[in-house]
């Protein structure tokens, strides 16, 4: 299979690497037109801040090939809170393959409600391929600030503070607010899922 | 909501996992990437690696190390231990440490905090602050419990 990681100025590309490695797969690494729309399965990942990360993406001409491409696309947190219509972090337009899902800051009336997020969280009302064989209520990994709020394309929910989308998918898109490569058996089996879609 | 973490950590001395008394007599406890998949297996949460060397010839072999963790285990570290500058720690994020963790150059310059934070997020930037009681009063010490500071918690810098 060939599998394609799109590269852009986010971190966190180096772990999901790895875990692929893990599951006994390899990936090319590159931001070429040619090579993301000719891949059988494209990873959008990256742990950084919105509107750097989607500038990067304008100036590539990203932001107009990713929301063409038919094969699955996998956007990892911030790669999928850059799938969704809008995020508050600097007040950043996104491609809006998730219409009209807002990325919104945590904003805790209890202090002791940490931003960001960080630790093993459950995921619950899970629905679609992406999630078969996964328990409801299994834990996943978070690192993030801001949050894609409920809407239709939400196929997994967390509660942090208030309910939010834990994954979303629409058609061939998939996006995980979650770290599937840090979060141990139940990560891998995500990714498995969307590997073999 | 958030769960509650188990978090096995690890105290490395060139290259080797060690397990000691109060730092002090410290013997061999095996390979730290054989340990670290073990405690995976066993369902540690996140694992915390604290080169308790960490001299600046070492740091060429701890990023190396770091990098073999991260090949081989599927959940968040934090490396620790003689870390004093931006580019150690870019070093060590580059090596696929998922955090780290300051103590003796975060009590030193304070300021080392925020300039971590600016450059990698304050998701990745940890606090260890080491306390013992001296004198039937807890008071903060570095440099592996060495330098006893005049610097009580919660009360601040030379208060």
């Amino acid at each position: 299979m060939n599998l394609v990681i799109i590269k852009y100025n986010a971190g966190n590309i180096q772990s999901v690497l790895f875990a692929l490695e893990r599951l006994g797969m390899s990936a090319t690494v590159t931001d070429d037109p040619d090579l993301i729309r000719g891949a059988d399965k494209v990873i959008f990942p990256g742990v950084g801040e919105a509107s750097t990360a989607m500038q990067y993406l304008r100036q590539n001409k990203l932001d107009q090939l990713i929301p063409s491409l038919t094969q699955p696309v996998l956007g990892i947190c911030l790669g999928m809170q850059l799938l969704c219509e809008y995020s508050a972090e600097n007040d950043t337009r996104c491609m809006g393959i998730f219409d009209q899902v807002l990325v919104t800051r945590f904003n805790p009336e209890d202090r002791s409600i940490k931003v960001p997020q960080i630790g093993w969280n459950k995921i619950n009302a899970l629905q679609g391929p992406l999630f078969n064989g996964i328990e409801d209520g299994a834990y996943c990994y978070y690192v993030h600030g801001y949050y894609a709020g409920i809407s239709p394309y939400t196929v997994a929910s967390t509660h942090y503070d208030l309910l939010y989308s834990a994954a979303l998918q629409k058609n061939n898109f998939y996006g995980v607010q979650f770290h599937p490569e840090k979060s141990a058996a139940t990560g891998e089996h995500i990714l498995k899922n969307f590997l073999t879609l | 909501m958030l769960t509650k973490r188990i978090i096995p950590c690890l105290d490395i001395l060139d290259g080797r996992t060690v397990k000691g008394t109060n730092f002090l007599q410290l013997r061999d406890a095996g390979d730290p990437v054989e340990l670290a998949m073990r405690y995976c297996e066993e369902g540690a949460d996140e694992l915390v690696f604290l080169d308790i060397t960490a001299t600046t010839e070492k740091r060429k072999t701890l990023a190396k190390l770091v990098r073999e963790i991260a090949t081989h285990i599927n959940i968040p570290f934090t490396v620790g231990g003689g870390i004093n500058t931006v580019e150690d720690v870019h070093l060590l994020l580059e090596n696929g440490a998922d955090k780290i963790s300051v103590n003796s150059a975060a009590v030193k310059n304070p300021s080392l905090i925020d300039q971590l934070s600016k450059n990698f997020g304050s998701q990745c930037v940890v606090v260890a602050i080491d306390i013992k009681i001296i004198d039937g009063q807890w008071m903060v010490v570095t440099h592996g419990v060495v330098i006893p500071l005049n610097w009580k918690p919660g009360n601040g810098p030379g208060k």
